[in-house]
């Protein structure tokens, strides 16, 4: 399941996100990918938020991970660094467990990822406008369905 | 006259945190504790609890058992480490145990199959005959389909349980280690590069 939707402003990023954060469940896997600048990072803050995570979100270009813990724990995970890795099983530990996991630069680790995910490419337009593709894998297409409405 | 030995056990590559002190082959206390991908943080707390309780020093501690896999790749390494730091700074023998095998010690029944997650619908696993009280094993710990491998082998399937280290101590299921600097965890799954080499 496809899906592509254009935003004009980062307040409805913000509301964007906010309805991603409705769709989330145990295990939930949303990979990333656009241009440095594109707001990976910056959806993430504000599905952070809509999560009820308080602590600032950085991208964790040098530490690779970063937990937050919530009701359902935020794990985030960058993985520019690791182009060429393909899979790490300690990663992967992270990726299959009970948190939810937004993985930017998820094509350095596609040997880790699960079956069933959702995918949005951030693309830049202007300053502020921005188009989303989604997709969702198995399980995920319903989750594209729901924010497509 | 020979003074007892004060027997630590650890195991970290399963869901389960597992932490027991043993006079001799007389359980003194344990910690079986679920954790979430976090034993990193609660092994060195209860440790440290499980020893002070019983008013044991780690300078009164004579052996380290380890549970050295296969198993969750991060948590197998967190146990292997403690074990190796703790026996190395004490000047103590480590003896491995599969931590398979000490999941199988927690089942009584005939045929027992021991199994770890290992995603993807793997796991890892072995199989066990306890008659007894004595175990041994049947099949080699391996890396497996989960759905084939229940479909050839008909036994009590157990994927937690609390170890009893008795059991694995009378069955003689342990190693020495020989050398501490070459201890390391067993991890029978191969990475996606040695498939991949493999395959070409």
């Amino acid at each position: 399941m496809k899906m592509t939707k254009t935003i004009y402003t980062l307040a409805e990023m913000e509301e964007f996100a906010r309805a991603v954060a409705q769709t989330l469940f145990p295990g939930f896997v949303l990979c990333l990918s656009g241009d440095l600048g594109a707001g990976k990072t910056t959806f993430t803050q504000f599905l952070g938020k809509a999560m009820g995570i308080n602590e600032v979100i950085t991208s964790p270009t040098f530490t690779i991970l970063k937990t937050y813990k919530s009701a359902l724990d935020l794990h985030h995970i960058d993985a520019y660094r690791l182009e060429g890795v393909y899979q790490d099983e300690s990663l992967e530990e992270v990726i299959f467990s009970h948190g939810v996991t937004v993985i930017e630069w998820y094509e350095h680790l596609l040997g880790s990822l699960p079956k069933d995910y959702l995918s949005i490419e951030i693309e830049t337009r202007d300053s502020t406008t921005r188009v989303l593709h989604l997709e969702g894998r198995g399980k995920y297409g319903i989750i594209v369905n729901a924010l497509s409405d | 006259m020979a003074s007892s030995l004060m027997r630590l056990v650890i195991d970290s590559a399963t869901e389960y945190l597992y932490l027991a002190l043993y006079e001799n082959l007389q359980k003194r206390d344990s910690v079986y504790l679920k954790g979430d991908n976090n034993h990193s943080e609660t092994l060195m707390v209860e440790l440290k609890r499980l020893l002070e309780q019983q008013g044991v020093r780690p300078q009164n501690l004579d052996e380290i058992y380890v549970g050295v896999g296969p198993g969750s790749y991060t948590g197998v390494r967190i146990g292997v480490v403690v074990a190796k730091i703790l026996a190395y700074s004490l000047n103590i023998p480590v003896y491995t145990i599969s931590s398979l095998t000490l999941l199988a010690s927690s089942e009584k029944s005939l045929l027992i199959v021991p199994y770890i997650d290992a995603r993807r619908g793997y796991v890892f696993a072995s199989v066990m005959r306890c008659q007894e009280g004595i175990l041994t094993t049947v099949n080699d710990d391996a890396y497996c389909n989960f759905e084939e491998l229940k479909a050839t082998v008909d036994g009590t399937y157990i994927c937690a349980g609390e170890p009893d280290f008795a059991v694995i101590y009378r069955s003689q299921l342990f190693v020495r280690v020989d050398n501490l600097h070459h201890l390391a965890p067993v991890y029978l799954r191969k990475t996606e590069a040695e498939t991949n080499l493999n395959k070409g």
